[in-house]
């Protein structure tokens, strides 16, 4: 890192934990305005439950609207924390010490919201249990374990387990900090509990490694079979527009374009809100906005994977929805707003050090890039159902209602406020990773330079 | 915790490293055998140019074209991740992958008669699947080898400017040099400004060349591949064969340290366990990545159930080449994975050479099993195959130009090794300054350098 932290480890401890132990005017008004957002959504689930799928703007036959757009777009956000904690890591990558806990937070939250979207979907909810409770085996009708629909709800709930371990393991010595510094009797009897008793000692630390490290390792199949098991959702039907083989990778590289993007977008915030100006740093976003340049051309890759091999078998069917998703109203404005947000613009941007250095500008490419991302998701689901009815020669149309949007509103309220809450409750900063990263640092002296430089484990 | 050797300490060099070029042991008996080889793959090729436009007896050629795409070709791309990653691990290993380039070459001699054997894309009014959507300006055959010789320019050119600094020698033999000599040697000097444009240069032509690869990867293995066999359509494959790539270049690549380090006692006291435990990382994640992109491809046609779909992958995996595809499962994946996860074979670069020997036996048959089902179907030009074809063998012809390919590489590769100095002088040396071993508290640790 070319600016090292330079607090000392009492300022860093404190810090760190001011806003666990602070109440900020901003977070009443902030939480309060989320909740209000969030009951909108709860009055449309509501009014979902008495009127049913009509509310939605669905028309034959497209039956997958913005729930199945907002699902996908929501495990793609998830992406975030495995990316930047396990792989990097693993690689031994010493920036994403201050990053790591908020992804990975992100990602618990984004994916417990992409949960709610499968309930609304189905528009009256109790029906499914009505419908699958007792299972009437009379029917001799079996639930179809070779579909990915039945794959999906495995993957999602094994990689948010496995997302809530790998927080858990790693927040163990900042509990412990918090249950050190918390004046509150509660307060202390509860980080006490939730610290599972660390003491900080050698054998304590050493167990906690190697979990991370474990965790880390075993986490990345799951990490790669939640994506690919929701492109194959898709895939693995006939319908023109859905079957390719690239989804897989596809949808994988395109989550992790999202997701460290919307991790960009919020450790930016987090530095204001936060006042963690000494630990999130100009290097930092530097550094996820070069991993940022690699995640983003290889996913445009893989879209044009996707558009070439959709094209290549020269099937009608195939060329028609590609003509549709690219060359017809309104489908050419989306197409265009998406390459440009989501690639053009962004990557152009980040290929200068000035860019990569600059917070707005940060802030406003990454912004970009999730506004891009979503509407290729929006790109992906919609037209391939929209396609041209073998009988009638008519196209199916599905315009959104406005239940739809307040729906979208809702749920990008209630991560946000899941996030918030938690910063609130546990450290949002890694303490102990940032404080070893500063034990770590070092600097060797070429000629009359300093180099950074890190200590390993020879 | 990876310990360096005793003699292989390898970026602390006291006295300082003086770049040089390498002397192998029994040199003699290795350049006889070696040059046997490269002399019968040069005879082959002659012998089999009399087949030209005769696309099934191709099919051999083009697989271990392919093959030498996948591995010599991709190596040069290792020194760039490298260098992008700033990983030390792989000073010694830069040159050695670099110099791949040179080899890399006959890549364009063999594509010439393979392209030239390509049915056009139109016949009788009846086109065939293709990347070119009908474009005429000399697909495939002129497009494919222009594309593959900006590639192969690029990886030349990274070699050449990553040896000029150690090649040039002392300002004053630059400048005594003639006009065309000094400017193939970059008129090097070693300015401040001449390292900076070396630098940024050394990385733009690296991305470039990578970028050049995919791309090459996504034209050949679609015009040799899928848009000669009938019903094959799969958008995952170019991303499958260079991941696949990837893979074998790895193992070229440990396999050429292992033999380096035996051999070459000049270039082997730098080469170590530290660089086998992390090629052994990179080994055992392509090995998972092969799984998962022919997982990605396998399950999609397998549940579509599509016709034209499922006798395509009969024929390449499931019933005419399953044999092929076997032998590819179990090298590419299956011993690999197994044996991989055991750190004491991982870490120590004999054992993983081993390994390495069988992904390049997996690979080969992984190409076998691509390219000559597609090269030998009979007519490319239907929407799918009504049955299965046969099995296309070898003949003798076949099998000595596979080996004689191999012999034109490892000769060209160490003509080139005796020629620039190897491992790379001024990278060993910047690591080194960068480096330094020290205790901390009880412990052994190394102090890197990373700077901006």
């Amino acid at each position: 890192m070319q600016e090292p932290v330079t607090v000392d480890r009492e300022t860093a401890n404190r810090e760190l934990l001011d806003f666990v132990f602070a109440w900020p005017k901003w977070f009443f008004a902030t939480t309060g305005l989320l909740g209000a957002v969030i009951t909108l959504g709860l009055i449309i689930f509501l009014l979902l439950m008495i009127f049913g799928l009509q509310l939605f703007g669905y028309a034959h036959p497209v039956y997958w609207g913005f729930p199945v757009v907002n699902f996908v777009f929501w495990i793609g956000v998830s992406h975030a924390g495995i990316m930047v904690s396990a792989i990097l890591r693993l690689a031994q990558a010493e920036w994403r010490r201050p990053v790591t806990r908020a992804a990975e937070v992100l990602t618990i939250f984004s994916l417990m919201t992409a949960m709610t979207f499968p309930i609304i979907h189905s528009g009256r909810p109790w029906r499914t249990l009505y419908w699958e409770f007792p299972y009437d085996w009379m029917r001799g009708i079996w639930p179809n374990p070779r579909s990915p629909l039945v794959w999906d709800p495995a993957a999602i709930f094994t990689y948010l387990t496995s997302t809530v371990m790998f927080v858990y393991i790693a927040l163990l010595p900042d509990l412990a900090l918090a249950r050190d510094r918390v004046k509150n009797p509660i307060g202390k009897a509860v980080y006490g509990v939730l610290s599972l008793g660390f003491r900080g000692t050698t054998r304590q630390w050493r167990i906690q490694a190697i979990a991370g490290i474990l965790l880390s390792a075993l986490i990345l199949p799951i990490f790669v079979s939640v994506h690919s098991i929701v492109s194959w959702d898709f895939a693995v039907t006939i319908i023109p527009g859905w079957h390719n083989t690239v989804f897989a990778p596809y949808f994988v590289i395109g989550a992790v374009h999202s997701g460290v993007s919307a991790v960009v977008t919020v450790m930016i915030i987090m530095r204001y809100a936060f006042g963690l100006k000494n630990f999130i740093t100009k290097d930092h976003i530097d550094s996820l906005a070069r991993l940022l340049i690699i995640v983003a051309t290889v996913w445009l890759f893989f879209f044009m994977l996707d558009f070439m091999f959709g094209l290549y078998g020269t099937e009608p069917a195939e060329v028609d929805t590609w003509q549709r998703r690219l060359m017809e109203p309104p489908w050419t404005a989306i197409a265009i707003i998406f390459i440009i947000t989501g690639y053009i613009i962004p990557v152009g941007a980040w290929l200068f050090r000035r860019v990569r250095r600059n917070f707005f500008l940060m802030f406003v490419t990454t912004i970009l890039v999730n506004i891009g991302m979503w509407l290729e998701r929006y790109m992906i689901v919609i037209p391939g159902l929209e396609r041209k009815s073998n009988l009638t020669f008519q196209y199916g149309d599905y315009l959104p209602s406005a239940a739809e949007f307040g729906i979208i509103a809702a749920q990008l309220a209630l991560v946000i406020a899941g996030f918030l809450v938690f910063s609130k409750l546990l450290p949002i900063m890694p303490a102990a990773d940032i404080k070893e990263g500063q034990i770590l640092r070092d600097e060797i002296k070429v000629g009359r330079a300093r180099v950074p430089a890190t200590m390993r484990e020879a | 915790m990876i310990k360096p050797e005793a003699v292989g300490l390898s970026l602390t060099l006291r006295p300082p490293y003086r770049p040089s070029t390498i002397a192998i042991s029994r040199k003699g008996t290795v350049a006889v055998a070696v040059g046997l080889l490269a002399a019968l793959g040069v005879v082959m090729y002659a012998v089999k140019l009399f087949s030209w436009g005769d696309r099934a007896e191709w099919a051999y050629p083009a697989a271990i074209t392919l093959f030498v795409l996948s591995t010599v070709t991709a190596a040069p791309l290792v020194a760039f991740a490298s260098r992008m990653a700033r990983g030390y691990w792989g000073l010694p290993a830069r040159r050695v992958v670099e110099l791949f380039a040179l080899p890399s070459m006959l890549l364009f001699v063999l594509l010439i008669p393979i392209l030239g054997s390509l049915p056009p894309f139109e016949q009788d009014g009846v086109t065939r699947a293709n990347l070119w959507f009908g474009w005429g300006g000399g697909a495939p055959f002129l497009t494919d080898q222009l594309a593959v010789s900006v590639m192969l320019l690029a990886g030349g050119a990274l070699m050449w400017f990553a040896a000029v600094p150690d090649l040039a020698g002392p300002p004053s033999r630059v400048r005594a040099m003639p006009a065309w000599k000094r400017l193939l040697f970059l008129n090097w000097t070693g300015t401040k400004r001449q390292w900076v444009v070396l630098r940024t240069s050394m990385r733009w032509i690296s991305a470039f060349y990578l970028m050049m690869y995919v791309f090459v990867t996504m034209i050949l293995t679609t015009d040799l591949g899928q848009s000669l066999l009938p019903g094959w359509r799969s958008g995952i494959f170019p991303a499958y064969h260079v991941i696949t790539s990837f893979q074998g270049a790895i193992a070229l690549i440990v396999i050429t340290l292992f033999l380096l380090r035996r051999y070459a006692p000049s270039v082997g006291q730098f080469i170590g366990d530290e660089q086998a435990a992390s090629l052994g990382k990179f080994l055992i994640a392509l090995t998972l990545f092969w799984f998962y992109f022919f997982w990605s491809d396998f399950l999609l046609v397998w549940y579509a159930r599509l016709p034209s779909e499922v006798a395509a992958v009969q024929t390449n995996v499931a019933v005419t080449y399953i044999v092929p595809f076997l032998i590819a499962m179990f090298g590419q994946f299956l011993i690999p994975f197994v044996t991989l996860i055991f750190n004491p074979i991982r870490r120590k670069l004999s054992r993983l050479a081993v390994v390495s020997v069988v992904v390049l036996i997996g690979l080969l048959f992984d190409r076998i099993r691509l390219f000559v089902a597609s090269m030998s179907s009979e007519n490319p030009f239907s929407h799918g195959l009504a049955e299965l074809p046969e099995p296309y063998y070898p003949n003798a012809i076949d099998i000595l130009f596979m080996i004689g390919v191999v012999g034109m590489v490892a000769a060209i590769y160490l003509w080139v090794l005796t020629r620039i100095p190897t491992p790379g002088g001024w990278e060993m040396r910047e690591g080194a300054m960068y480096r330094r071993e020290q205790k901390y508290m009880h412990a052994e640790v190394l102090v890197l350098g990373k700077p901006d």
